[in-house]
């Protein structure tokens, strides 16, 4: 209980000196402490007219509330003050800058964590490849197919000055062909029409103060492509992979509020690599 | 609630001091050029009628990087930094896109003759100077040189005189 | 082989010739940092300390060791050198290449891609006279023809130069011919369309000159003459290159060149970003035409690079190939090769690549898998 007590005091104690000091300022030398705030503002403040026990009385306030500050993340008003007023004294100044320099550092740190929200316009060209089953009642193959496709779309992205998250959409259209010479059938469509959308999650990391990215994204790619069955009636195409859904690795250059970005993955299997090289800006 | 608050003010007062940036372009011989950059400008920068007024704006030399460590370093040397550690701008006084004012560096006070627009809250500024006008000697390191002309740009936050 | 490779592209994002994306740390021209003031070949001093303390990690040194001290260490006999006339450097270079790894065509070998040693004489005030060559071993071929069993050694480079004022040079002797971005990877198809590949330096003249905002050169070439006559390939190139915004560079190039058998002409334009922070982007599209004396097999080809450079922290880069080609403009038919790499420098003086390539045909005439190539290489230098 006493232990608890004495902890108790201890903690009551050094909150009112914190405010203590601050209002101490203000209760032993409210007059001077008035004149101050104007001659610093004026920028015709003389150091020489004030006392050392004020100016330690100042710095001692300004060392317990930079403390304060880098140990709860709370940022007093007064903390700004308090640092013009001693650069006006020009009192330790050294011992000052030093302070106000972690104090800095410590805003620009909480501020870098901050997340914003925004949004891009962007064009990508994509391409990727689809392994097709193609079967008669006695023979099975595969035929692959190249599409090529132009994506417009956009995303939302919320992003601090370390880590970047996000949504992305487009639409997509493009063509695709095929030609199987030597298995059976011999079997080619040219120029075949497809449309769909693709969407993906991404997460990546700000490796510079320019904004460059460089991270994973989740992309699932929809396509609907109409592939006709070979003529001779025997072979039918079986089309069961529309849906296409892999990591990928993506990086993103800024080039102002425009950018540059590339995408490509999984490279799992030497038949289904996307990739994607686009462009857009941010707003 | 509160602590949200606190944030806010402090993002705030941060934003105001983020404005303020240095940003000094320096041309290498043969080729190549690099920025020395600061966020650590200290100073008031006051608006009345029209006109800007500043007593003294003070710039750390050792808080300019250069995104390379040793090139930091030399940056520094050059500015001799350990003898004179801030450039100092005083009695700034601007009007109409045009500003004068006492440049102090190396402990060497120079008048230079300013260009600034404005843009929300803050000025943007730019000028020229040479490291021969405040007696800064020629640095060189293994055969990649420092060219003597140097552009300067800076951006100010400034407030309404009451 | 599959997990290997999904391991390595989802590691990466937690960890010769010159270095065309270093533009990315405030160096567009190479004469900073190579004694060849258009990249490539050895570095002279300022290069060496660059690459030892902006370019290499740290993190095998213990923190008292200071980056001046990493900048001494950087001279070939790991420090200072005593004297101002002769630099050395000494280079390895190998890989492993796996093509199509994990399937049935995998092809896996070892290859010596470099191992020579360099030496550049330097007099004058701003080092206005020079001399610097290179020699080393020949690579061999996988399947040495007849003749080619033995290790042969050879000389890629050596010329002289004069500088008379840091506006202008002049170089005498076997170089690379001036013409686009000379960027590291010999594959690539802006480097083997209009033959500027590693294996493609002529002996010639080239002039350099350098102002604030133009860098450029123009040289003329009798061909190697190492080759027979008839084979050299002779004629002339040029490059010039603007500087925007303080911080990239915009440029074109041509090249015309002829032997007994065949010409070709190339023109090109292209581009190197500066995203700050060692972060760069490099472009170039170009077009290459070939004719043949009995005009069979002439053709017109294009090429197109896109390179972009990602430095997460010191030391460690990130980079997306992405190249285009249609070797026959006349032709449906085009190829795309993109890969992402990682570059590492764990230390001064070591490099460490992993590049993986994907090379997709775009033919009417046959659809195919691609092709994959993973090229894990080590480069040492002294």
């Amino acid at each position: 209980m006493a232990i608890k007590f004495i902890t108790l005091l201890i903690l009551v104690t050094s909150s009112f000196y914190a405010s203590a000091s601050l209002n101490e300022i203000k209760h032993r030398y409210n007059e001077e402490h008035q004149k101050i705030l104007n001659e610093v503002e004026e920028e015709e403040l003389d150091p020489e007219d004030y006392s050392l026990e004020l100016k330690e009385l100042y710095f001692q306030t300004y060392q317990t509330e930079a403390n304060l500050f880098l140990k709860n993340d709370q940022f007093e008003q007064s903390t700004t003050q308090l640092q013009s007023i001693l650069e006006a004294f020009e009192y330790k100044e050294d011992e000052v800058s030093k302070i106000s320099e972690k104090i800095e550092a410590h805003q620009k740190e909480l501020q870098q964590k901050k997340f914003q929200k925004n949004y891009s316009l962007e064009i990508n060209y994509l391409s990727w490849q689809r392994e097709i089953d193609i079967k008669s009642p006695t023979i099975k193959n595969k035929i692959i197919v190249t599409n090529q496709a132009t994506c417009l779309g956009g995303g939302l992205h919320f992003s601090n000055a370390y880590y970047v998250y996000g949504v992305e959409g487009c639409l997509l259209t493009g063509t695709g062909d095929t030609k199987e010479k030597k298995s059976p059938p011999k079997y080619k469509e040219s120029d075949i029409p497809l449309w769909g959308i693709k969407t993906s999650l991404n997460a990546g990391m700000i490796v510079s103060t320019a904004g460059a990215q460089l991270g994973v994204k989740l992309p699932l790619l929809y396509s609907i492509q109409n592939l006709k069955n070979p003529p001779d009636n025997t072979f039918k195409l079986k089309e069961d992979h529309k849906i296409l859904f892999f990591p990928t690795l993506y990086t993103r250059l800024p080039l102002g509020t425009f950018f540059i970005q590339s995408e490509i993955g999984p490279f799992l299997d030497q038949s289904n690599t996307l990739y994607s090289i686009g462009a857009g800006f941010t707003f | 609630m509160k602590q949200a608050f606190l944030i806010i003010a402090l993002i705030i007062t941060s934003e105001a001091w983020a404005q303020n940036k240095v940003n000094i372009l320096v041309s290498l011989s043969p080729a190549g050029s690099f920025s020395a950059v600061s966020g650590k400008v200290k100073g008031k920068l006051s608006k009345e009628n029209g006109s800007f007024v500043a007593k003294k704006i003070q710039l750390a030399i050792n808080s300019l990087k250069t995104g390379i460590d040793l090139r930091d370093e030399h940056f520094w040397e050059h500015l001799n930094a350990k003898t004179h550690s801030k450039a100092i701008l005083t009695n700034l006084v601007a009007k109409d896109g045009k500003a004068s004012a006492t440049l102090e560096v190396n402990g060497e006070k120079k008048p230079i003759i300013i260009r600034y627009t404005e843009t929300g809250k803050n000025i943007n500024a730019k000028f020229s100077v040479r490291a021969s006008d405040f007696k800064l000697p020629p640095k060189s390191y293994l055969g990649v040189g420092v060219k003597d002309e140097v552009e300067v740009e800076v951006t100010l936050g400034y407030k309404n005189k009451k | 082989m599959k997990t290997f490779l999904v391991l390595i592209f989802a590691l990466a994002p937690l960890t010769s010739w010159g270095y065309a994306n270093f533009i990315g740390h405030g160096y567009p021209s190479c004469l900073n940092c190579h004694f060849n003031p258009f990249g490539g070949g050895q570095l002279n001093d300022y290069g060496r300390v660059v690459s030892a303390t902006a370019i290499s990690a740290r993190t095998f040194y213990p923190d008292n060791v200071s980056e001046e001290k990493l900048a001494y260490l950087s001279g070939f006999l790991f420090r200072k050198p005593k004297q101002d006339h002769l630099r050395l450097q000494a280079n390895y270079r190998g890989f492993s290449m796996y093509q199509n790894p994990g399937s049935e065509q995998e092809s896996k070998r070892w290859i010596t891609m470099q191992s020579d040693i360099r030496a550049t004489l330097k007099f004058g005030e701003n080092d206005k006279f020079i001399v610097s060559g290179e020699y080393g071993r020949v690579p061999m071929p996988e399947f040495p023809g007849e003749g080619l069993n033995e290790q042969q050694y050879y000389s890629r480079n050596y010329f002289v130069g004069h500088r008379p004022n840091e506006n202008f040079g002049i170089y005498l002797g076997l170089m690379d011919k001036l013409y686009g971005i000379r960027v590291i990877e010999h594959i690539a198809y802006s480097r083997s369309n209009p033959r500027v590949s590693q294996n493609d330096p002529v002996h010639g003249i080239s002039t350099h000159f350098l102002t604030k905002g133009w860098e450029g050169g123009i040289s003329a070439f009798v061909g190697n003459l190492e080759q027979e006559p008839e084979y050299r390939m002779k004629g002339a190139s040029g490059m010039l290159e603007k500087t925007v915004f303080d911080l990239h560079r915009i440029g074109a190039s041509f090249l015309s060149s002829k032997n007994d058998f065949q010409r070709l002409t190339s023109a090109a334009i292209h581009g190197r970003f500066n995203i700050k922070e060692g972060s760069a982007i490099l472009s170039e599209i170009g077009q290459t035409t070939k004719s043949f004396e009995d005009n069979n097999g002439n053709r017109t080809s294009r090429y197109a690079l896109l390179q972009t450079s990602v430095r997460p922290w010191r030391g460690l880069y990130f980079l997306t190939n992405i190249e285009y080609q249609k070797q026959n403009i006349h032709q449906d038919d085009y190829s795309v090769r993109i890969g992402p790499g990682l570059q590492y420098f764990p230390i001064q003086r070591v490099e460490l690549r992993a590049d993986a390539y994907n090379t997709r045909n775009f033919s009417n005439d046959n659809t195919r898998k691609d092709s994959w190539l993973l090229l894990l290489q080590t480069h040492i230098w002294l």
